[in-house]
């Protein structure tokens, strides 16, 4: 944490020897060191529990990191400042995690909940301004307004993720991060999402950090592709430096397949 | 990369072959101790509240249903109960010498006037002979003047329900939000909370409502804060419990974005377990109309009231009046909040 002052513009979020261990004794991230510019799109890439999934979570002050620092935005990533860090870090979810009851008026408005006073939260009351960001937002996502007063259950899994991106941007927020946001939705709809997601970034100069599964995807939209195995990071760099071998370092934790015939080749990285 | 990674996959030739895999029986010895065990616990408390007899009578009495055995002593209870009961009382009837302010020209609606001989034994006080005298008596007869009756104590039952079932709306609103362990602003309110929650379940309506008779007086006051207290209690614990079960993805989101807790069980909690506050609101309002009519019986106001007076008096064509009257109530207040839970859990 001693230089936290030091390259103040060059990079927004930053983990120094970060490491996390889960109260059960998993080790979900060790030593990391990560530096992230403003306003970059980053894929992370990974097996599953290759701590992708803590590395975000430690971002939007959901878990803390065990040892090492994080600070996002020049501020120390700790108890005190968990709820300022929050409020410009916005999520979004594999599973959409909206409020299944509610419009998508409501689900895109509750996303600046911490912007709004505790009585007229209270009864549903949100100001003009954010009502009219909130369907600009829709529509620039692609709903329109019979689906925006729609409960959210009602719709498809992409237009659902479409509202969580819309969430996600109603308070401009500094960092996005996105858990595998594709992950339940068809080629497709994924590429859509993702198209949405970038130009939202871009439009506002957020940084995204997104974790994926699909490394065509990966490739198409990341400014910058890191690489996890096992909770450290394996690869870090553009997408055309993401060779086989790379591959084979972050899904099977060795550069190339080994020769023990014992072990199945992985059939998702050949 | 593989030395400080050891992936942990075991080789095929090193596994167990699926035949010699241990597959687990569904029972095992100590399943069987533990089935008999609780069967000498059963036989032990059957013992100890005269099941086997129960047993003897329903035999006796089935025996005499189809005729092998007379004078079973079950049949012969429900069938004096079954004679008293019917046919029902709805009319009602009244001595005119006991109206006040009586009008013949101006009969209520529907009635009409009865004149009925009624022959009673007096003793002559000069000869102190019992001498059969002849008077006639002026009834005033309403034909469903009862049954109004009944269904106006009905209708003061359901107020009493209702108003018990606001109140512990009211009570259990801030105690589920207090007793629910992840929504608690302190641990000390959870404590205090739920110690309150479990108090007010475990005290049953009759017994406060033998108090609050003492507190308040007779009447409705002392029903509706005996049923609002009790069904508090179990609303208090079932709401809190929902909030506790509620899916996390919502909530998790709206946390992330540094939002404030209690905004968070206003927006991911409530939507959620709204649907099932309802039932479960429903299912208390249900039961506080039955226990309202129960409560009646130690002075609580209500229908109770009026049977306990007529079973007492031995008015039992009254008494089933009141129970039908019961029944009816019952079975329309069920349908009524079948068809709300089938619109809501949607």
């Amino acid at each position: 944490m001693k230089n936290i002052t030091d390259n103040k513009n060059d990079a927004i979020l930053r983990f120094e020897n970060a490491s996390k261990v889960y109260p059960d004794g998993t080790r979900a991230m060790s030593d990391i060191q990560l530096k992230v510019p403003e306003g970059q799109f980053c894929v992370i890439l990974g097996p599953s529990g290759a701590g992708k999934s803590t590395l975000l979570r430690c971002i939007n002050g959901m878990t803390l990191p065990s040892e090492g620092g994080l600070t996002i935005d020049n501020l120390p990533m700790d108890k005190r400042h968990r709820r300022t860090i929050q409020r410009e870090v916005a999520m979004i979810h594999q599973s959409f995690n909206l409020i299944p009851r509610l419009t998508v008026a409501t689900n895109i408005l509750a996303g600046a909940l911490e912007h709004t006073p505790g009585w007229r939260a209270g009864l549903f009351w949100f100001g003009k301004d954010l009502i009219r960001r909130s369907r600009e937002l829709a529509h620039q996502m692609g709903l329109n307004e019979a689906q925006y007063y729609r409960k959210a259950s009602e719709l498809s899994g992409g237009q659902q993720q479409r509202v969580g991106i819309a969430r996600a941007f109603i308070v401009d927020p500094r960092i996005v991060l996105a858990d595998e946001p594709v992950a339940s939705l068809d080629p497709k709809t994924s590429r859509e999402i993702l198209t949405l997601l970038r130009g939202a970034a871009h439009q506002r100069g957020a940084t995204v950090l997104c974790s994926l599964h699909q490394i065509d995807l990966a490739r198409e939209f990341a400014d910058r592709i890191v690489g996890m195995h096992a909770g450290e990071i394996v690869f870090d760099g553009k997408a055309d430096e993401l060779t086989d071998d790379m591959l084979n370092l972050i899904y099977d934790g060795k550069p190339s397949f080994s020769t023990d015939k014992t072990e199945s080749r992985n059939p998702r990285v050949a | 990369m593989s030395t400080l990674h050891p992936t942990v996959v075991p080789t095929p030739n090193k596994a167990i072959p699926p035949e010699e895999w241990f597959h687990k029986p569904p029972f095992k010895a100590k399943s069987f101790f533990i089935a008999f065990c609780l069967l000498v616990l059963l036989a032990w408390t059957g013992h100890n509240t005269e099941i086997p007899r129960m047993m003897g009578l329903l035999g006796d009495w089935g025996l005499d249903v189809i005729g092998v055995k007379e004078n079973s002593q079950v049949g012969a209870g429900f069938q004096k109960v079954g004679e008293d009961l019917f046919p029902l009382v709805i009319a009602d009837k009244t001595p005119v010498s006991r109206l006040e302010n009586f009008d013949p020209e101006n009969l209520p609606r529907f009635s009409r006037i009865e004149i009925q001989e009624v022959r009673e034994m007096t003793m002559n006080s000069d000869t102190f002979e019992m001498v059969e005298t002849v008077s006639e008596v002026e009834y005033l007869v309403e034909p469903v003047g009862y049954l109004q009756h009944v269904l106006k104590k009905m209708v003061e039952t359901l107020e009493i329900a209702i108003w018990g079932t606001v109140i512990s709306l009211i009570v259990s609103a801030p105690l589920a939000y207090l007793s629910a362990r992840n929504y608690t602003p302190h641990v000390i309110f959870y404590q205090g909370a739920r110690a309150l929650v479990g108090m007010l379940r475990s005290v049953p309506e009759l017994i406060s409502a033998l108090f609050l008779v003492l507190a308040f007086g007779f009447g409705p006051i002392a029903g509706i804060l005996a049923l609002g207290l009790h069904s508090a209690g179990f609303l208090g614990k079932f709401f809190a419990e929902d909030i506790e079960n509620a899916e996390k993805g919502a909530q998790e989101a709206l946390l992330s974005l540094g939002t404030s807790k209690p905004k968070v069980l206003w927006y991911a909690v409530m939507p959620q377990v709204l649907p099932s506050y309802v039932a479960y609101t429903l299912y208390i309002l249900d039961r506080n109309v039955r226990m309202a009519s129960v409560i009646g019986i130690v002075g609580a106001g209500g229908i109770g009231q009026e049977l306990k007076g007529r079973y007492d008096m031995f008015n039992y064509g009254h008494v089933a009046t009141i129970l039908l009257v019961l029944f009816i109530t019952v079975f329309a207040l069920d349908q009524f909040s079948a068809q709300i839970r089938k619109k809501l859990i949607r």
